[in-house]
């Protein structure tokens, strides 16, 4: 399914440059870059460790640390709203319209709290709800994310929980807002390959069901090729290549992106 | 026990500001203490006066006062003399039971690690029935066995951190064995003790003597406060905390000029070893968990 | 946790069973006879030996120990050689100003720990951050019984403020606002140093958690640092404060003698000192037994809540 290149893009960066403050003064982590994402498109961005990608992806999510990263150039928008300086809107958006999941499921929950007081309270939160209505969306969203005993896994504590079923709730603390972004950094990388495909089926179907946007940040190709509509080649804090999924992988312009696909040792193309 | 009682400030695991600022630090440090160390070893050289020596006429003089310029003291001594003179003694309380606890520690700790569990299990039974006892205990217990003093200053310190050092010893020969290579020497055959000299204790010693460097300060510290208490160095001679006591009747009267440069003198000192014992923590001990 | 918990306790026992001895022993060995001082000079060789028997004080290492040890677990401390009083009728009216005071250290410990180790934590690296960290290593370079001085000489003296010693003023008849009003200083001094432990401590789980996942999660919701406190951080940091509270009590427990006697606090360590200089056998043995079971007392309370909060923590 092809995107109309001149609707307004949902999230659309331009030009954003970072740096990383030093003693010896500041170094550039992330040189121009520029990206766009259209309303239910899933854009994949790839690249070794230190090119920049969850840079990029903590620049949208405004976590970068203070202290030591500083946005020095370019412009972040959200539906043509204003990311970077408007404090107001960043909260708005963050809370409702972009979500977030990271590869460690267990690192992702809180440790002495159940996973229903979280959910509840993320669910809560996100949508202003009071925590009745929370309990009842809790159960469904967990339900829609495939998770049948739904009793047990609101009273477990995360550690009680497998790597999949963790996964599951985390994600479905994610959509639990049907954000229209869903950030997803490495998302199948801490999980065997089973759960992986169920993973990211389950991100498909969240895709195709409600419309997220999804952004997929991954080194393994093979998530690349099953799941993102487009791919963005990253590469010392520059997108060196960024195109159709099925383009970029069969005929890569740039010499990096061809040097990337061909390490992989054997691409298995699931389709 | 589960814990890990310890006396002092709990060193602090994250590198927190630049590195530049923390070797500043040690660098500030590392002046200071060499500045009071040299005061010690060469007060009898450098003070203007005798220290034991009180001029009735020049009695609580504040600082300022013409060729004093500490002041003086209820007895018409030199503050600034005093200090200088009492450098030694707080010094000594300071740093020796710490290196003498050490080298106890070592032994105990590296006995009851390295050595049969039983034994060791045994060691460390007494360690933490120790624990249940405040310093401050040991101090009045020494001091009735043994009489106030220097000495049983220097006795009852070093005994006190004997039970938090041999901990840590104990934490880290725990550790080293756990890393495995211990075991890969034994097994290509190197005797038990080359492998506690050779392999062990390097390993164990470095740790251990970040730790202790962090002792001295509160031990100086401390000990002033076992002076203050009239347990410690006895009159005319006196340390730093010797010097707080005396320097109370002067306050009483209105003048804090005593008890305020002895204060500071220990404040000073206290951090410049505590700085130096984080400063020597980044050098030594650089992987913070 | 029931199994834990009667684990520790029986090795609490063992350690309490050991100070006694330790406890026991020092006495025993310490120069200076009892009897001579109670008879004064003039005494009899006869005399002396008399009064030697009946204080059971002929009978061999073992005996005395043992007689001993059985009175205690009886809940007799035996008689202060000189006031022939009880021994625990002193100690325990001093043991409880101690605790009076101990206990409102360790609130201020707390409260002040806890306060500025969050603050530092949530700006970790900033000016705050750094500012607060200096104050608190100058403050734990400082000995108690100086501060207690300069505390005495500023609101006591200078501005008149606060009382300057003791515990109660005589005519303010019993007055629970006087009593605090005396407290105020004698707590503040003797809370400095665990103020900076507790402050450093707090800070570095704070940046711990902050460093977490969930947290970041919870700040990628845009949720506002206030929220992710109460929420994420709070439970997260509970079990270090408690522990770390707990040993600061001990310790509080052990370095009070200062405080107490800057300020002239009518605790137990008075009570101890002037035991000492009378060669006080009963009184000292239960005054230190007395501290030596309120920590041990404490370490046990401390791992039994850690353990409640933490449940893998029982293994």
């Amino acid at each position: 399914m092809s995107t109309d290149p001149t609707a307004t893009p949902l999230l659309d960066i331009a030009g954003l440059s970072v740096e990383l403050l030093g003693r010896s003064g500041s170094r550039r982590i992330l040189d121009t870059i520029d990206l766009s994402v259209q309303p239910t498109d899933i854009l994949a961005i790839v690249g070794e460790s230190g090119s920049g990608k969850s840079v990029t992806v903590s620049a949208v999510l405004g976590l970068l640390p203070a202290n030591i990263m500083r946005v020095s150039a370019g412009s972040m928008r959200f539906d043509a709203e204003d990311l970077l300086h408007s404090r107001d809107t960043r909260r708005r958006v963050l809370r409702k319209d972009i979500a977030f999941i990271t590869q460690n499921s267990l690192t992702s929950l809180n440790p002495v709290h159940t996973i229903g007081s979280q959910l509840l309270d993320m669910i809560a939160f996100r949508n202003g709800v009071g925590r009745r209505q929370a309990l009842v969306d809790a159960g469904e969203w967990l339900v829609k994310v495939g998770i049948a005993d739904v009793e047990r896994v609101l009273s477990s504590y995360p550690h009680n929980l497998s790597g999949g079923m963790r996964q599951r709730v985390v994600i479905a603390m994610a959509i639990s807002s049907r954000p229209r972004l869903l950030i997803a950094d490495e998302p199948t990388t801490a999980l065997d390959t089973i759960t992986q495909l169920q993973v990211l089926n389950l991100l498909r179907d969240i895709n195709t069901e409600f419309g997220t946007a999804i952004i997929v940040i991954t080194h393994d190709f093979g998530v690349v090729s099953y799941l993102s509509k487009r791919v963005a080649v990253m590469h010392r804090g520059r997108i060196v290549e960024e195109g159709p999924t099925r383009r970029v992988l069969e005929a890569p312009k740039e010499a990096y992106s061809r040097s990337l696909i061909a390490a992989v040792p054997q691409l298995d193309l699931i389709s | 026990m589960t814990m890990a009682p310890s006396p002092l400030p709990a060193p602090n695991r994250r590198p927190v500001f630049g590195a530049g600022f923390r070797l500043g630090r040690t660098a500030v440090a590392l002046v200071v203490i060499a500045f009071v160390v040299v005061a010690a070893l060469l007060a009898p050289w450098v003070a203007p006066f005798d220290p034991l020596y009180g001029d009735g006429a020049l009695r609580r003089l504040p600082p300022g006062t013409e060729g004093h310029l500490l002041g003086l003291d209820a007895q018409g001594r030199d503050v600034l003399s005093r200090l200088l003179w009492g450098a030694r003694p707080s010094l000594i309380a300071g740093i020796v039971p710490v290196a003498a606890a050490l080298a106890i520690s070592l032994v105990l700790g590296l006995l009851a690690g390295y050595t049969s569990s039983f034994l060791g299990g045994l060691i460390m039974r007494v360690i933490d029935a120790l624990f249940a006892f405040p310093m401050i205990l040991f101090a009045i217990a020494t001091v009735s066995l043994l009489g106030p003093g220097l000495t049983t200053i220097i006795v009852t310190i070093t005994i006190s951190l004997v039970p938090y050092m041999t901990r840590i010893v104990y934490g880290a020969v725990v550790g080293e064995i756990g890393k495995g290579y211990l075991e890969t020497a034994r097994l290509l055959g190197a005797s038990r003790s080359r492998i506690l000299f050779k392999e062990l204790l390097p390993n164990v010693v470095s740790p251990s003597i970040v730790y202790a460097t962090t002792l001295i300060g509160p031990m100086i510290g401390f000990s002033s406060g076992l002076s203050f208490l009239g347990l410690g160095i006895q009159p005319p001679n006196a340390d730093w905390g010797r010097m707080t006591v005396e320097g109370v009747e002067v306050f009483a009267q209105g003048a804090p000029h005593v008890v305020l440069a002895a204060g500071i003198a220990i404040i000073v000192t206290s951090l410049a070893f505590n700085w130096l014992g984080s400063g020597l923590r980044d050098i030594l001990d650089p992987q913070q968990g | 946790m029931i199994a834990f918990f009667l684990r520790r306790l029986t090795a609490a026992i063992l350690v309490l069973a050991a100070v006694t001895f330790v406890v026991f022993l020092i006495v025993y060995l310490s120069p200076g006879d009892p009897v001579k001082t109670l008879l004064g000079q003039s005494a009899t060789a006869e005399q002396i030996a008399d009064m030697r028997a009946r204080l059971g004080l002929d009978l061999p290492f073992h005996e005395q120990y043992g007689a001993w040890l059985w009175r205690v677990v009886h809940g007799d401390f035996g008689r202060s050689i000189s006031t022939q009083v009880p021994a625990m009728s002193i100690l325990l009216p001093a043991f409880g100003n101690t605790l009076i005071l101990a206990l409102s250290s360790l609130f201020l410990s707390l409260l002040f720990g806890v306060a500025i180790g969050v603050t530092s934590g949530f700006r970790a690296g900033r000016l705050l951050d750094k500012v607060l960290m200096f104050i608190t290593e100058v403050l734990a370079a400082t000995p108690v019984f100086w501060l207690g001085l300069i505390l005495i000489w500023i609101f006591a003296r200078e501005l008149g403020w606060l009382p300057s010693s003791g515990m109660r003023n005589m005519r303010a008849r019993g007055s629970n606002l006087d009593l605090l009003a005396h407290l105020v200083l004698p707590s503040i001094a003797a809370s400095v140093l665990a103020i900076s432990i507790i402050a450093r401590l707090v800070r570095g789980a704070v940046i711990d958690v902050l460093a977490s996942d969930y947290v970041k999660i919870a700040q990628a919701a845009g949720m506002s640092s206030f929220r992710i406190f109460r929420k994420q951080v709070w439970r997260n940091i509970l079990p270090p404060i408690v522990s770390v509270g707990g040993l600061q009590f001990g310790t509080l427990f052990g370095g009070v003698i200062f405080v107490e006697a800057v300020f002239a606090w009518p605790g137990i360590s008075a009570q101890l000192f002037n035991a000492i200089t009378a060669g006080d056998v009963a009184v000292i043995q239960a005054g230190v037994l007395m501290i030596a079971t309120t920590f041990v007392a404490i370490n046990l309370v401390v791992d039994m809540v850690l353990v409640w909060l933490n449940p893998r923590r029982a293994l």
